[in-house]
């Protein structure tokens, strides 16, 4: 990779990894560190890092900083907990943006993570499984699984409502 | 894959992840076409799909660029034309120059070892018939230029060129070629050379001929082909052309004895090999 690909990995991917890590440790601060890293890592190791590889090699780092960040500081919550906070944020039923969000954040993070790869970076099962060091089918049903969650949440949520 | 109720969740889920051939899809949106009660199960999954959060920017990214190599642009300047003109004017100046040298060396060529440039031809009769017998010559002034490399040519009885290579003893007449100007001793010899009585004859002979003997020379030679008459003008060209050839040859002796003289040195790095003669 040269220098002229690495600066193009910048300005085109900088925000999507940027967005992944807020969205996966919900920490904008801490999101930015691990970004910055990340290409520091990718420039560091250029020679060896194709350009067509950047944004798997990047979103690989980033992926796995998130989780060693939740494994080290005890961040991943239990769902249980995450509906209580989430329920004391009481949004408007009309903001389903936000309602998402708060559903989303009571996925652990391997599912969310995993959403977040799917429907942010519109990466493919087989491209989610290289970046995650999962299977094909672990992705598969890790995000089945977390899609009806999310479905579950909803509909408890209009219940509520 | 045959859709039911036991795998339409699947189903859907995969077609909400993109995961579903064009195919695939369109069985499923047939099936739920068919049975709309999945309808609303296809919609809630679809609108569980994340929206692009755009508000979430990276604020450091100049920082994490890097300077990347100056690339200049390509501007042809004139300086490549001036140096195209110029490099013209010095290939022509070349070609001229080498002709000129050329020219030189046609000069040269009547260098020792080299065939004549220019030679007198006068066709001498000489009666082989009878050995010891003082030879009859019949001077007869023609001037021809011999430009060849290997072979000395003489002139033919009837006027054509033919190399010096007649047969010894033959019963015709044989030309000679005799040069005008001492330098011409340093010449080939033409093959069949004249007894050396005479060329002591031919030297003694002035080059200008009477009246009579050119009135004669003229009529017997004037319906050769491609005979042309020569004055005594055109020889004191030749003396003229003669003369600065010598000086060629001396100039060149001068130099060649400076070669001698000179010691090459050949530096190879600090070394030296020098070779003296």
């Amino acid at each position: 990779m040269t220098t002229t690909e690495y600066n193009q990995c910048v300005r085109e991917l900088a925000d999507g990894l940027y967005r992944f890590a807020c969205k996966s440790m919900n920490d904008q601060e801490e999101a930015k560190d691990v970004v910055q890293q990340a290409f520091v890592t990718l420039w560091e190791k250029r020679e060896m890092v194709a350009a067509e590889k950047g944004k798997s090699f990047l979103f690989t780092i980033v992926y796995r900083r998130c989780m060693d960040i939740h494994r080290t500081r005890g961040r991943t919550r239990s769902t249980e907990n995450l509906n209580e906070n989430v329920l004391t944020e009481q949004p408007k039923p009309h903001d389903l943006k936000k309602i998402l969000q708060n559903a989303l954040s009571t996925l652990d993070t391997q599912a969310k993570n995993l959403v977040l790869l799917k429907d942010y970076e519109g990466y493919s099962y087989e491209e989610i499984a290289t970046l995650t060091d999962l299977n094909t089918t672990q992705v598969k049903v890790y995000l089945h699984r977390a899609r009806k969650e999310l479905r579950q949440y909803l509909v408890s949520r209009a219940h509520i409502i | 894959m045959e859709i039911n109720p036991n795998n339409i969740e699947e189903q859907i889920l995969l077609y909400v992840d993109g995961e579903l051939s064009t195919e695939e899809a369109g069985n499923l949106l047939q099936y739920i076409a068919l049975h709309p009660q999945w309808r609303i199960l296809l919609e809630e999954y679809k609108s569980l799909v994340l929206p692009p959060e755009d508000e979430l920017v990276f604020e450091g990214k100049e920082a994490l660029l890097q300077p990347e190599p100056q690339v200049l642009p390509f501007k042809p300047s004139r300086k490549p034309v001036l140096m195209r003109r110029a490099a013209a004017v010095a290939l022509i100046a070349g070609a001229a120059g080498l002709t000129w040298l050329f020219s030189r060396q046609d000069i040269g060529s009547a260098l020792p070892g080299s065939t004549p440039v220019a030679l007198v031809h006068q066709p001498v009769a000489v009666d082989t018939t009878t050995p010891g017998a003082p030879a009859t010559v019949t001077p007869t002034p023609t001037v021809m230029i011999a430009r060849s490399n290997t072979q000395t040519m003489t002139t033919a009885k009837n006027g054509v060129v033919q190399p010096a290579t007649a047969l010894p003893g033959a019963q015709v007449a044989r030309h000679e070629s005799t040069p005008v100007d001492p330098i011409a001793g340093n010449l080939p010899v033409a093959v069949g050379e004249a007894p050396p009585k005479q060329r002591a004859l031919e030297m003694q002979r002035p080059l200008a001929l009477t009246e009579a003997e050119s009135a004669d020379a003229l009529a017997s030679k004037a319906s050769l082909p491609g005979w042309l008459p020569v004055s005594d003008q055109k020889l004191e060209g030749l003396n003229g052309l003669i003369a600065h050839i010598r000086g060629v040859k001396d100039s060149v002796a001068s130099k060649a004895a400076q070669l001698k003289r000179t010691t090459f040195v050949i530096r190879l790095g600090e070394k030296e090999i020098a070779f003296r003669k």
